[in-house]
């Protein structure tokens, strides 16, 4: 299989503080992959060199094999940890805009998907909670036919229903053969994701490897990353929750969604349906 | 290219319109208050035309470098370069659109100050304001011929968007700057700063290369040409003016060096958002 993103002897610094040192992987073609580490560990800056956003680093980074650059950014879709919508935008501005800047967006799917995130089009930025511009630019980013799709901290900030919400989105309408690489340090809500992890640590990698290999060691993917980090108070689980559905399984949410909040859960559903 | 500027215009739009409806609404007050003979919403909005006229265009470069600064080097950054384009490409567009807006405020200032003035002195017989529009269109009136005329307003049209692009293309430059990362923790005072560092040698230079260096472009009714003097000029506001009934002359070698300025400045600005910039 092609290699979608190869780093090789990657840094980065700001000032003295060094916060990639020496990073190099290799990440195979229609992957979902999992980025994680604490905060402040480098993943953002990795994907900002990732999409073009920093230009000040040492070493070499590819997508699909070309350097970054206006042919790689074709390939990329990237939604942002932060908000990069004028507040003067509304939602219907904001899908036009992506129209007129991107030739792969599909205006057509991106209205379909602000009715089922039941945010209306003219409604402003400003007046849209956290969530909703959330989804608002996940709309934006899931939208474009990409070859690579890059989300940095896709479920951070927003409620238990909106992260379900995000996470079946990103799941259903994700392009065949297209790869993700998704940042997070929220590993509970996206284990089940996840083919790959790379782990990143003061700016280092330290595991690179396929779930299924960190499974068959019989562990789930947050005890691996639990292990790695050397987090004080690390209890293995028995073998009976070994052989559970992981934690961080979509169904296994959508159940304690439908209990806790079964308006919210329906909403859910019915979105699914139409995505379908 | 054009998507971009198409976009650009679209996305600053939204604050160059706050200011020209400002404008509008000073003016319809001002008509209002003639027309009901209203003294003191007259006097108020008369203040407040003149005044605008004179901000318009000071505003909109203000309006310039904040919305220039938000969508590349704060939050919108994100988006602007992450699109597939060149550093280059996304500073062309973004620069003509800025040209064209402070063109657009430009005129509309001029026109506004002396269409003001006019319709003011209107009702005042004999006021001086008035006799001073009447002297600026007799001036304009002794011009040697109608194409000598267009020849020069082409001129001092080209003269002033040298003028304005330099100045742009300088602050462009300076905010890039200050967002590279030896910079970038106090952005808001680089840019500042070198904007003062940059423009203001920028423009004196240009200024003094057109009004003293041997280099003039000359007409006349009956020719056209470069001459090796001077443009000797006894006041800078004379370079907007004929001199005299033969012709009219503007030195060139500021213009010269002004285009040299902006094609350097936007050449190292693309180079420093493509190698050197970071988006916060």
């Amino acid at each position: 299989m092609s290699k979608i993103i190869t780093v090789k002897n990657l840094h980065k610094s700001y000032g003295k503080k060094e916060v990639l040192s020496g990073v190099s992987f290799a990440l195979e073609d229609g992957q979902i992959i999992g980025l994680l580490g604490p905060n402040g560990c480098g993943k953002t800056s990795l994907l900002k060199i990732l999409t073009g956003l920093i230009h000040d680093y040492k070493g070499e980074v590819q997508i699909d094999g070309l350097p970054i650059g206006v042919e790689s950014k074709k390939l990329v879709a990237y939604l942002p940890e932060r908000s990069y919508l004028a507040n003067w935008m509304s939602a219907k501005d904001s899908i036009e805009t992506a129209a007129s800047l991107f030739t792969d967006f599909n205006r057509d799917k991106a209205y379909a998907f602000l009715k089922d995130f039941e945010l209306t089009p003219l409604m402003k930025v400003k007046s849209m909670s956290k969530g909703m511009q959330e989804k608002l630019l996940l709309t934006l980013t899931m939208c474009r036919e990409a070859r690579l799709y890059i989300m940095d901290e896709p479920l951070g900030g927003v409620d238990p229903a909106a992260r379900i919400a995000i996470k079946q989105t990103i799941l259903s309408n994700r392009p065949k053969g297209s790869a993700m690489l998704i940042s997070t340090h929220q590993i509970h809500d996206l284990e089940d994701v996840f083919d790959h992890a790379l782990m990143i640590r003061d700016g280092k990698v330290i595991a690179d490897e396929h779930v299924d290999k960190i499974r068959a060691k019989g562990k789930s993917l947050e005890e691996y990353y639990c292990e790695k980090h050397g987090i004080p108070g690390f209890v293995p689980k028995t073998h009976a929750q070994q052989t559970a559905a992981p934690s961080g399984d979509l169904a296994a949410q959508l159940e304690a969604l439908r209990q806790s909040d079964p308006e919210a859960y329906a909403k859910i559903m019915q979105s699914q349906n139409n995505q379908q | 290219m054009f998507r971009l500027i198409k976009n650009e215009i679209k996305s600053t739009a939204h604050s160059m319109m706050g200011i020209y409806l400002a404008t509008i609404i000073a003016i319809g007050l001002l008509v209002l208050a003639q027309t009901a003979k209203i003294g003191w919403l007259s006097a108020i909005s008369f203040l407040v035309i003149i005044l605008l006229a004179f901000l318009l265009v000071f505003i909109t470069i203000m309006c310039i470098i904040m919305n220039f600064s938000r969508s590349l080097y704060g939050a919108e950054g994100y988006l602007s370069f992450a699109l597939p384009v060149k550093g280059g490409t996304l500073l062309g567009a973004k620069t003509t659109v800025s040209v064209l807006w402070l063109f657009v405020s430009f005129f509309i200032s001029i026109g506004v100050f002396f269409g003001t003035m006019t319709y003011v002195s209107a009702n005042m017989e004999n006021s001086e304001e008035l006799l001073l529009i009447k002297d600026l269109v007799a001036t304009f009136v002794s011009f040697p011929n109608k194409g000598v005329l267009v020849v020069t307003g082409l001129f001092n049209a080209l003269f002033l968007f040298l003028l304005m692009l330099v100045l742009l293309v300088d602050i462009f430059f300076a905010i890039t700057l200050a967002n590279t990362r030896q910079f970038q923790n106090q952005n808001v005072l680089w840019g500042i700063l070198f904007s003062f560092i940059f423009v203001i040698p920028s423009l004196v230079l240009g200024i003094n290369l057109t009004n003293r260096a041997p280099l003039s472009f000359m007409l006349t009714a009956k020719s056209v040409g470069i001459i090796s003097e001077a443009m000797t000029v006894p006041k800078e506001l004379s370079a907007y003016m004929p001199q005299d009934n033969w012709g009219f002359r503007l030195g060139i070698a500021g213009m010269l060096f002004m285009m040299a300025v902006s094609a350097g400045l936007l050449y190292l600005t693309a180079f420093l958002m493509n190698r050197k910039t970071n988006v916060k």
